[in-house]
């Protein structure tokens, strides 16, 4: 179940805080449990046998991490961390490297298993780690009981796409949790945020790059390259964080405050400075959990740019199992590292060159990402750097029927990139024309969501 | 009471959702039960009753069966092979490599090029899994078959089981119809005029033949045809209703690519019907014109496999369909698939991103299949 469905909106969401605030505070946590298994069973039959027996190993070698003997400790938590890690590696990457290995040696020798990957795997295995990692160091204490630490893990609102949170951050909540009717409003509120800009931005601006890649990238020229780039990196970004803030007001309104994952990450003015903005709460689990442990820079330049290395190839490899996910770490790796020289410091202090320059490498970068052939990918980058001119399809014609028709969607999207909405919003939360504008927005998604639904034919009709 | 407006105000926003959201649950739900209620008494609701309404189907079959003098035999043949097919496929049934394979054999007749061409891509490939039995049979159907009237030839093979009430496996697939086609220049579509959807769009895109007239749009059909819904003049952008867009220009050659999104409106017989009456307003409008009849294009495995509605089975129905309507006169039937698709009629992954439309270059190449199948009188 996705949060921009009407299953969700319509029966899930209202039907789970009527429970919710009927019982008392201590119990809300069971409620939480229990709907957000039901959340899990309904995009995942079958998977979610795993992920409860996970959860449940996994506090079982908690419970066996409390032994004072620290050799017995260290033995448990190594395991613990070895079960995830296999756990992740085994539905996510195994195919991948099996096929990599039967093309190299020239025949299937390891089989393919073509499982599905299990809904939110990537998340939930990050925020048990972190878990078993500040317990093993004594940074938090265990959680209460099963439930405590189910509910930490399960949540509905960031178990299937983050924000990946950290038990100290919602340990206390899940004990108490501040269930009023202003968090209820101010979430509703943040949410209605969220799905707008999951459904009235990301969702339409969508189409833009679907239709520039129907072209074919060995026949797009650099203008129209361009706008497929551009287009995809605002698709990406309010997909993205209209999830986060959907996540962020579905936990305030059940009386958690989740993290902060995007702050305004297109108006960096480095790359360094984008990844502070961009996903804060994975780049903080990877600084946390990898680069720190690693000697994070405190060992030397060259241990640093290894530990650096180490770091962004595995950010690439978490986002999916495919070389393109590698390089597009890789990428970012080299710019940070010429970043760390000092030219990183040098760009965040002149202003423009800084923009502009996140400007070009953003949309590169997205592409990389976007694009998982790797021939599609070379041809696509050729024609961004303007060298397949020669094959071009592309006429003026084509880029000024492009830009008509979604003109006004660009523009809304620049303007959604910039803080100034959300300034905006802050300002003006408790005035009344903010609720009217809002309460447009959210039945505008709601019924843009069901024309999706009842339209299977939608996708003919580009 | 003061006290109340205030906690309301103070929270407006959360009761204006939760007001508008009961009020519009309500509203669904007893729209949902009065659905039921009627599918319940046998008031059917929905598409289905629509397009099988009696009186509809009762005037385009009258109409039909003034039209079908010239197609009647052709129609015939297909059909008829069809069901000693599916009889003879019943019998098959325990081999399971038949099973659901595209077996063909090459009809002895064809004598244009390009069709051999064809043929031969389909037959070659296919050729392994005849087996010696159906071959037989195949034959002797084939000799059943006197050369089409129309001039269109088909490729025979075992049907599929379909498990649908909208179409079957017609057990054939039809070919370019034979003429002496010449090649012709970029001047021979001043006079022309396209008719179709998404895909045409396409060719008005990328094929560089914008001096014809392009009348199409996402999605566009006979039935949204047959609802007169109007459709894009792609080189103004204007809305009009193709009946009067026909009517007020005089077109030398009008080429139809349709059917691909009737795979979502009725069943076959609806679309035979549908195509029928415009294929009637067309000749009607415009008497002097070639009508070129455009296969539709196939899809890729990954787009056809698994959906109900929109596959290759059901769109290569809608062709043979589409392929009876030529006389080898004045209709001709144009299939250019074999160009973008493998051998098993999947349209290559390497040709589209979507698995439905062709990448911007494939569309030259339509264009060029249409220069070289120029009919001149």
């Amino acid at each position: 179940m996705v949060f921009s469905s009407l299953k969700f909106i319509g029966i899930f969401l209202p039907v789970l805080l009527i429970c919710y605030s009927l019982v008392t505070t201590e119990h809300k946590k069971y409620i939480l449990l229990l709907g957000s298994i039901l959340f899990y069973a309904a995009g995942e039959p079958v998977y979610v046998v795993i992920f409860v027996t996970s959860l449940i190993i996994n506090y079982w070698l908690s419970l066996l991490m409390g032994k004072p003997a620290k050799n017995v400790k260290r033995f448990f938590f190594i395991l613990a961390i070895l079960w995830n890690v296999s756990l992740l590696f085994f539905f996510k990457y195994y195919d991948f490297f099996a096929g990599e290995v039967d093309k190299l040696i020239g025949f299937e020798r390891i089989p393919i298993l073509g499982l599905a990957l299990p809904l939110g795997i990537s998340f939930y295995t990050f925020q048990i780690i972190s878990y078993q990692i500040d317990l093993y160091k004594g940074k938090i204490q265990r959680a209460k009981s099963f439930t405590d630490f189910s509910v930490y893990v399960s949540m509905f609102p960031q178990l299937v796409a983050g924000p990946i949170v950290r038990f100290d951050d919602i340990s206390e909540e899940i004990i108490k949790p501040h269930f009023t009717l202003a968090n209820v409003e101010s979430g509703l509120k943040t949410f209605t945020i969220g799905l707008g800009l999951k459904v009235l931005l990301a969702n339409q601006i969508s189409t833009l790059f679907f239709s520039i890649q129907q072209i074919g990238a060995h026949n797009l020229d650099i203008s129209m390259a361009w706008l497929g780039a551009l287009s995809y990196t605002f698709q990406i970004y309010f997909d993205f964080w209209g999830y986060s803030l959907m996540a962020i007001g579905l936990g305030e309104m059940l009386g958690y405050r989740l993290p902060v994952n995007f702050n305004n990450p297109y108006i960096a003015k480095s790359v360094t400075d984008f990844w502070r903005r961009w996903h804060i709460t994975l780049s903080g689990w990877f600084r946390d959990y990898i680069y720190i442990p690693l000697g994070g820079n405190r060992k030397g330049k060259i241990r640093m740019i290894f530990n650096l290395l180490i770091v962004w190839a595995l950010t690439g490899f978490w986002h999916g199992a495919s070389w393109n996910f590698l390089l597009w770490g890789l990428f970012f790796f080299v710019l940070i590292v010429i970043e760390r020289t000092g030219l990183g410091k040098l760009l965040e202090k002149t202003h423009f060159i800084g923009h502009v320059y996140v400007c070009l490498i953003i949309p590169i970068s997205w592409m990389i990402f976007a694009q998982t052939d790797l021939h599609v990918l070379k041809d696509y980058i050729l024609a961004m750097v303007g060298a397949n001119y020669a094959d071009s399809m592309i006429d003026t014609v084509h880029i000024v029927r492009y830009l008509k028709e979604y003109s006004w969607l660009l523009a809304l999207c620049v303007l959604f990139s910039t803080p100034l909405p959300m300034k905006l919003y802050e300002k003006f939360k408790k005035n009344i024309i903010t609720d009217l504008i809002l309460f447009a927005i959210f039945w505008l998604s709601v019924y843009e969501i069901y024309l999706g639904k009842n339209n299977p034919f939608l996708y003919f009709r580009f | 009471m003061k006290k109340f407006f205030g906690h309301l105000t103070q929270y407006f926003y959360f009761y204006s959702i939760v007001v508008s959201g009961v009020i519009i649950l309500a509203l669904f739900g007893s729209m949902k039960v009065k659905n039921y209620v009627e599918s319940v008494t046998g008031v059917e609701a929905g598409f289905e009753a629509m397009e099988d309404e009696s009186e509809t189907t009762e005037i385009t079959e009258t109409g039909n069966v003034v039209e079908t003098t010239e197609a009647a035999p052709e129609e015939n043949v297909v059909t008829t092979t069809n069901e000693e097919f599916v009889a003879e496929q019943d019998l098959e049934e325990t081999s399971p490599e038949i099973d659901g394979e595209v077996v063909a054999e090459e009809t002895d007749t064809i004598s244009d090029a390009v069709e051999s061409e064809n043929a031969e891509t389909v037959a070659e490939t296919e050729a392994p899994a005849v087996d010696g039995e159906n071959a037989d049979l195949t034959e002797g159907e084939m000799a059943g078959t006197e050369p089409a009237a129309n001039g269109v030839e088909y490729i025979y093979y075992d049907p599929i089981a379909v498990n649908s009430k909208y179409y079957s496996d017609p057990g054939c697939i039809a070919l370019t119809s034979t003429y002496d086609y010449t090649t012709v220049e970029d001047d021979y579509f001043n006079d022309a005029c396209f008719i179709g959807d998404s895909r045409m769009m396409g060719i008005f895109d990328y094929a560089n033949l914008r001096q014809a007239d392009f009348y199409c749009n996402n999605g566009y059909c006979t039935y949204l045809w047959s609802k007169e819904k109007p459709v894009n003049h792609q080189n103004s952008g204007k809305k009009v209703v193709l009946d009067d867009a026909l009517s007020n220009k005089t077109y030398g050659k009008i080429y139809i690519m349709i059917g691909l999104n009737d795979c979502g409106y009725g069943n076959i017989d609806n679309f035979s019907e549908r195509l029928s009456a415009m294929l009637d307003m067309i000749k009607e409008k415009q008497p002097d014109a070639i009508i070129f009849l455009m296969a539709n294009l196939h899809m890729s495995q990954s787009k056809s496999d698994g959906d109900a509605v929109y596959n290759n089975v059901d769109l290569n129905a809608h062709n043979v369909a589409v392929a009876a309507f030529a006389d080898g006169d004045k209709i001709f039937y144009l299939d250019f698939n074999p160009e973008f698709t493998d051998e098993n009629g999947y349209l290559r992954s390497e040709e589209t991103f979507d698995g439905v439309h062709l990448y911007a270059d494939g569309y030259v190449r339509c264009a060029e299949f249409l220069k070289e199948h120029g009919v001149v009188k």
